[in-house]
């Protein structure tokens, strides 16, 4: 656990002047802002989502940002960090340092982990001010801060998140496996946009890069009735991934070395 | 006899199908600057990413400090500063905040990074980002990580690339000052000569992965064995004579040949001998074969020392050694126990 701790601390500190903290911000920014720009255009038409405006609202934005945004997100992060590690052949150098290979790995896992949850939590922040903005522009929505539906938001985004942490193993080996920058998003572009057309399949729910999607959507739409079969593929993918990356990662030779 | 700080015994590794390193036997004393020499792609950097465990070996055992590589790998590295080719820096980070990234993870003190960044003279710009650094500036930083924690072993690969001729010279009085400031054992990979030649005490010599000579500088320096050049009239009946006498002479030009191991009174007979056969003798100059002829004749043959020389007896007498100079044990390239 000693060993863990360092090699966070080290990972955290080599993120300082990179885009990706940056981006934990301007990837749901950018979700938040396609959703008002689309709720606006429906308004001019006279939709004002009067049944669940709130819903309506964060539905959307979760649906953007898990199922289109998330896995490029993570493709993008986790080639950002394994990068810092290719582009300075560093591996030699972390491998002859006094600390487990594992606890490097994991920390590399464990930091994406965190940049997710952090771009998640900024994209929960941003509904309410979403709305907000909406409400003072067009009156016509009711979109009240006190009616924000917070326990479906949480839920849907909360097992959204839990469940990506598959995709964020998978990238985590890709990316660290392969010091090719172009492997590891290519991976993700394709995978990502297999997942677009994969959605409205059957097959979506046990398609790695939809299940973030598919699960949050049950959450707001529970009658779609997707069963337990995407969160049991979410949460038990996950570890059995990043266990057998790992074992693969820290017993190969030092990537860069030969 | 002082106790081996690096040894290893038949370390083999295979790329696909070269072999990098071929039965290596290094043995490296405690306290001392072992100079790691050979040319490019003699297997150096190969042999050192095995030696941190960076690699493995395909066959063959790595032991620091008395202590199987494979046993205690961490706490055996804990104990080891290594720069390995080019410094692995991160770019966007401060000379100082690449130091810290080391320095946690080696567990190091704050004081001791000020006393690297000192060593190399970068504590001033260790505020900047290494993006604007000189390869001089890389190199340097990259030496400071590898002191970090005051290592009792470093490892340093080709360490005075990129550097000024100043940046050498420092380079160079730190390291000869190391294992007496410190008590820190000094491996030095390098494919120049003269700059192993100023600070190693022990001296290894490798090409094709294999060990060539290994042993202190004096007994290198006692390979150095003298030549004769002789210039003659007819230089193809001169050579017969001379193997028909027992010399191993080699033609070097139209006009000379050279005589492997002739010295001064060798000189004198070889003249005599010469003239009795009726030839005629223009000039007779004694070279001595330079550390630097022995290093390129033994790795450009790519044999062991000594397999060269063709007259066996003068292969004796002149204490060439069949095979590497074994600081321990007996075996193969010295390295068997």
């Amino acid at each position: 656990m000693k060993h863990l701790m360092t090699a966070l601390g080290v990972e955290v500190l080599k993120l300082k002047r990179t885009l990706a903290v940056a981006l934990t911000v301007v990837v749901p920014l950018v979700v938040a802002v396609l959703q008002f720009c689309s709720m606006l255009q429906r308004a001019r038409y006279g939709i004002y989502e009067a049944d669940d405006p709130w819903g309506v609202l964060s539905h959307n934005m979760l649906l953007i940002y898990s199922l289109l945004m998330l896995p490029l997100f993570i493709t993008l992060q986790t080639a950002l960090l394994a990068g810092l590690e290719h582009n300075a052949k560093a591996w030699k150098r972390l491998y002859a340092l006094p600390i487990p290979r594992s606890a490097i790995y994991f920390a590399k896992q464990i930091v994406t982990l965190g940049l997710i949850g952090l771009s998640m939590a900024v994209l929960v922040a941003l509904m309410p001010v979403v709305g907000v903005i909406l409400q003072a522009i067009e009156p016509r929505f009711a979109l009240a801060l006190d009616a924000i539906p917070w326990g479906r938001i949480l839920s849907s985004a909360g097992i959204a998140y839990a469940t990506s942490w598959t995709l964020i193993a998978l990238h985590t080996w890709i990316a660290t496996r392969w010091p090719s920058f172009v492997v590891a998003t290519a991976t993700g572009i394709v995978a990502t946009i297999a997942g677009a057309v994969a959605w409205s399949s059957d097959y979506g729910v046990y398609y790695p890069w939809t299940i973030p999607g598919v699960i949050m959507h049950e959450v707001f739409y529970p009658e779609m009735g997707v069963g337990l079969a995407p969160i049991a593929i979410g949460f038990a993918a996950a570890p059995l991934i990043a266990l057998v990356a790992c074992w693969d990662v820290t017993h190969r030779d030092a990537l860069g070395a030969l | 006899m002082s106790s081996l700080v690096v040894e290893t015994v038949g370390l083999t590794r295979w790329f696909g199908r070269v072999q990098a390193v071929d039965h290596l036997g290094l043995a490296v004393p405690e306290g001392s600057v072992y100079g790691f020499l050979g040319p490019n792609g003699a297997g150096k950097s190969t042999t050192i990413r095995l030696l941190l465990g960076v690699l493995g070996p395909d066959e063959g055992l790595v032991e620091l400090f008395g202590e199987p590589l494979r046993r205690n790998r961490l706490g055996l590295l804990r104990r080891v500063g290594s720069l390995v080719e080019e410094p692995s820096l991160y770019p966007h980070l401060t000379g100082a905040e690449n130091m810290e990234v080391a320095r946690r993870m080696v567990g190091a003190t704050r004081a001791q990074v000020a006393l690297a960044l000192a060593t190399v003279g970068l504590t001033e710009a260790a505020k900047r980002t290494v993006r604007g650094y000189s390869q001089g500036m890389r190199q340097r930083l990259g030496i400071a990580l590898a002191l970090l924690g005051e290592p009792d072993l470093l490892i340093l690969d080709e360490p005075t690339n990129g550097l000024d001729p100043a940046g050498i010279m420092e380079m160079r009085d730190l390291i000869r000052a190391l294992p007496e400031t410190t008590g820190t054992t000094v491996l030095l990979s390098s494919h120049l000569l003269r700059e192993v030649e100023q600070v190693a005490t022990y001296i290894g010599i490798v090409n094709q992965g294999r060990l060539l000579f290994q042993g202190t500088k004096d007994e290198l320096w006692a390979e150095a064995v003298d030549r004769l050049i002789v210039d003659v009239n007819d230089p193809a009946r001169a050579l017969r004579a001379m193997h028909d006498a027992g010399w191993a002479a080699i033609p070097r030009d139209e006009t000379t040949l050279v005589v492997e191991g002739a010295g001064r009174a060798d000189a004198g007979h070889i003249n005599e001998m010469l003239l009795q056969r009726g030839l005629r003798v223009f000039a007779l100059q004694r070279e001595r074969v330079t550390l630097e002829d022995l290093f390129l004749r033994l790795t450009a043959a790519g044999e062991r020392l000594g397999d060269t020389v063709k007259n066996p007896s003068r292969y004796e007498a002149s204490h060439v050694s069949a095979r590497p100079h074994a600081l321990v044990g007996t075996g193969e390239n010295g390295g068997s126990r």
